[in-house]
């Protein structure tokens, strides 16, 4: 873990936001937390290097025309074969996010996978082409009925 | 609202681009300007038009919570109906608390806590299930297969 100093935690604070869009855009930073323009842009390369930051860039609303549904699909599948497996539904472009999780008690599975579809009953068809293919021990479809807290995560706001 | 079907083959190439990450310098509208062959300014007005149009969320830092020291897990619950919405409320009154969903399955509600370095994961969860007076199922990440997708917008279909 990197040391950040209070003037990195502002700079994070708000880089986590907006950056302006104007020309120079990290001189109007540097005023706001006393730091000149090449200083700023020094600690955020050193952040870029540290690996802290991994890019500063434009984040879209994903808003792909025509799937509707989606579904957190959880896999049970056998010690041996979870890279294999997490690999292979990788590829499938109807996954967008796979892990690989720990288990608890009285809960066996292992990998998840976010599944999107043009409907439920595509999705359902999606699903069940993938459990033919990956052949897991077992597998839940658990579809999302109600968003009840949804925000982006905040790095040293109360700065 | 703009949608990714209307953008024009500039747009696309500038978003392709800019998604990997503007130059870390003074000026890095200018410089990304300068690689796509158009003036800063135009870089500028363009990725306003697009935030305008709302198909950019936010352009800025895109920063890795694990090296700044942040940890998170998956935890699920299983809550019955009459106490589910007091329920939801004590747990996103957690300001690490991102993202909850009702779920349509015995574990109904399904959440995200991340703590900073200044707190303990582990003793968070615990004030959470005292709080709420119900055990979690707690399911932290051991490996990722794929996270999300970076649209390749220059040339639909292309990879």
């Amino acid at each position: 873990m990197m040391n950040l100093d209070d003037k990195d935690k502002r700079l994070i604070s708000i880089l986590q936001e907006d950056i302006p869009l104007e020309s120079r855009p990290f001189r109007k930073i540097g005023e706001q937390i006393g730091l000149d323009e090449e200083e700023v842009v020094e600690r955020i390369k050193k952040m870029s290097d540290n690996g802290i930051l991994k890019r500063l860039a434009p984040l879209l609303h994903h808003r792909k025309a025509g799937f509707e549904a989606n579904g957190m699909i959880v896999w049970q599948v056998p010690r041996d074969r979870e890279d294999e497996t997490g690999l292979r539904l990788s590829q499938y472009d109807e996954v967008s996010h796979c892990y690989l999780r720990e288990t608890g008690p009285g809960w066996k599975y292992n990998l998840y996978s976010m599944v999107h579809a043009e409907s439920e009953d595509e999705l359902e068809k999606r699903v069940k082409e993938m459990a033919e293919e990956i052949q897991p021990e077992d597998h839940a479809i658990l579809r999302s009925t109600e968003e009840l807290k949804k925000t982006s995560l905040k790095y040293f706001n109360s700065l | 609202m703009m949608r990714e079907e209307d953008l024009s083959e500039k747009d696309r190439e500038l978003l392709t681009r800019a998604q990997k990450g503007l130059p870390l310098s003074a000026t890095p509208f200018e410089d990304l300007g300068e690689e796509l062959g158009v003036d800063g300014d135009e870089v500028i007005e363009r990725l306003k038009k697009l935030k305008e149009g709302q198909l950019i969320r936010r352009i800025g830092g895109v920063f890795d919570s694990k090296k700044m020291g942040w940890e998170s897990t998956l935890l699920a619950a299983k809550v019955p109906e009459d106490k589910f919405y007091e329920v939801a409320e004590q747990i996103n009154e957690h300001q690490g608390v991102t993202h909850n969903y009702r779920r349509d399955y015995d574990y109904n509600m399904w959440f995200t806590l991340s703590v900073g370095p200044d707190k303990d994961l582990q003793e968070e969860i615990e004030k959470l299930e005292e709080k709420t007076g119900y055990e979690f199922l707690q399911l932290p990440k051991k490996k990722k297969y794929k996270l999300g997708v970076k649209l390749d917008l220059s040339a639909e279909g292309e990879k």
